[in-house]
């Protein structure tokens, strides 16, 4: 499954220690639910580009949709990939 | 102008929060609130504590926002597109020079966000100081771009102010990804200012995007390397400048540190010694300031900074007192003791904070789901270690090479 690949590389990248099967494919993944920042996000853009091959993008004023949660995130780059 | 039509429709409060994201509505708020008279504040953070806390400051308080939806228990007013009938018909408001107009906040030690005033007047001649270093007196067609905000003293100084004063033009978008950064800027005229930090610049260098030309870079927030910044330059075609400078002092110098290490004082600005300690003193400032940074002059208007006090660690651009984090984690329910410690990263990209923490109840991620609670994001351990005790001598002290001796030991375990 992508979304577990994908919550392994958030852990990883952002060095979180949680197991990924406990982040909530629905839960926000900043400020309320993993509590992560702006820099986080530009941590993850990186390791996603390294990996799936593509550029994140924003799209307008959608920095905080693609980074809704992490199920969001997985649609993003299932879409976008390129690897 | 849209800021009149604005003004005549905010509620009748003496102190706004400014908190819309889109900076031209920024800056038409901001204006719109000077011109009912009201105060401008700017929050350390958007979470619902830093608003309850300013209501808790200031009783006739409310919100101007575009783009939060969220419950809040502050009054909101919305930001809705003003209609403009007559672009030209008003003459530029005057203000205020010496009132204390806006509020910006910092993390004092003691851990609760403290308060800054500042005037019109020691905005708009930071920004002529500023602006005159910078050469805008030859870019005054320039077009700024900012990666961001304009809430804290950097976006507002270099975003807002400098613009204001020098009759540049501001998108209006604030964007974090390399490829958003590009594209927001080849939206622009020639010449454009790109207004970031460190952060987004390596992420820039990092996925080889190509920036459209700009007259220069301009970073702070922290410590922008001189590694990133050649690179950079090459890169981009373009010069990297740098700000140094805190909410207090607003920006007090400059360098280009792929040429120097030195830090040259904008003029006006100077530096006394007082003990261990440096005091900033300039005719704009309502009084003079204590740096918490160590410094060393090289020369009269020169300086290369030494590091911080011991105790201060700044984590995104964010600053905190690691005896203030301790505490916090320390009276959590159900933790025993616990101390932050900030490892020797070279070769991480941006520094973090790790935690070690004793608990029988909880495990690391109740420990972490309760600071995040207390704490700003930036500051949250990456990672927090569960450990069996805390290596405190005799004195009951955490000596830090026995800190650097257990962050070995749990990293080795992971």
């Amino acid at each position: 499954m992508l979304e577990n690949e994908v919550a392994t590389l958030i852990i990883d990248t952002l060095n979180l220690r949680v197991d990924p099967s406990s982040i909530d494919p629905q839960a926000p993944l900043f400020n309320e639910g993993l509590g992560l920042d702006s820099i986080d996000a530009l941590e993850l853009a990186m390791s996603i580009s390294k990996k799936y091959g593509f550029q994140l993008r924003s799209n307008d004023e959608n920095n905080a949709n693609i980074f809704a949660s992490l199920s969001s995130l997985s649609k993003h780059i299932e879409s976008c990939r390129t690897t | 102008m849209d800021a009149r039509t604005l003004a005549g429709q905010l509620p009748d409060r003496s102190c706004l929060i400014n908190l819309c994201e889109n900076r031209y509505r920024f800056l038409v708020g901001l204006i719109a609130g000077i011109l009912k008279g009201q105060k401008i504040v700017l929050p350390p953070g958007r979470a619902n504590e830093d608003l309850k806390r300013l209501q808790q400051r200031y009783e006739s308080i409310y919100c101007l926002t575009d783009t939060d939806t969220r419950q809040a228990d502050i009054e909101i007013h919305r930001y809705v597109d003003p209609v403009c009938s007559d672009p030209l018909e008003q003459a530029i408001p005057e203000v205020p020079s010496a009132k204390p107009l806006f509020e910006l906040f910092t993390s004092g030690s003691t851990g609760k966000a403290t308060p800054h005033q500042k005037s019109w007047g020691t905005l708009w001649e930071g920004a002529r100081l500023t602006g005159e270093r910078l050469g805008l007196d030859n870019l005054t067609q320039a077009a700024v771009l900012a990666t961001v905000p304009p809430q804290h003293m950097f976006g507002l100084e270099a975003s807002i102010l400098l613009p204001l004063r020098w009759g540049l033009s501001v998108s209006s978008e604030q964007p974090l990804f390399a490829a958003d950064i590009a594209a927001s800027l080849e939206k622009l005229p020639t010449p454009r200012i790109l207004v970031t930090t460190p952060f987004h610049l390596r992420n820039c260098v990092e996925e080889g995007i190509k920036l459209p030309q700009t007259a220069f870079i301009l970073s702070a927030t922290s410590t922008l390397s001189p590694t990133l910044a050649a690179q950079a330059e090459k890169l981009f075609d373009t010069q990297a400048l740098e700000i140094y400078g805190s909410t207090e002092t607003g920006a007090i110098a400059t360098r280009r540190p792929a040429l120097e290490s030195d830090w040259s004082l904008l003029p006006g600005i100077t530096l006394n010694q007082e003990s261990k300690a440096w005091r900033v003193t300039a005719a704009h400032l309502r009084k003079s300031i204590l740096l918490s940074d160590r410094l060393k002059k090289t020369s009269e208007h020169q300086f290369i900074l030494l590091g911080r006090d011991s105790d201060m660690v700044k984590i995104a651009g964010k600053r905190a007192s690691l005896e203030d984090l301790n505490l916090r984690l320390q009276s959590l329910d159900g933790v025993e003791d616990g101390i932050f410690f900030l490892p020797d990263q070279r070769s991480a990209s941006v520094p973090r904070l790790t935690a070690f923490v004793v608990s029988n109840s909880l495990d690391e991620q109740e420990i972490t789901q309760a600071l995040r609670e207390q704490l700003d994001p930036a500051f949250l351990p990456r990672p927090l270690f569960k450990v069996d005790r805390l290596p405190r001598n005799a004195t009951g002290k955490i000596p830090q090479s026995a800190l650097v001796t257990l962050f070995k030991q749990c990293g080795a375990k992971q």
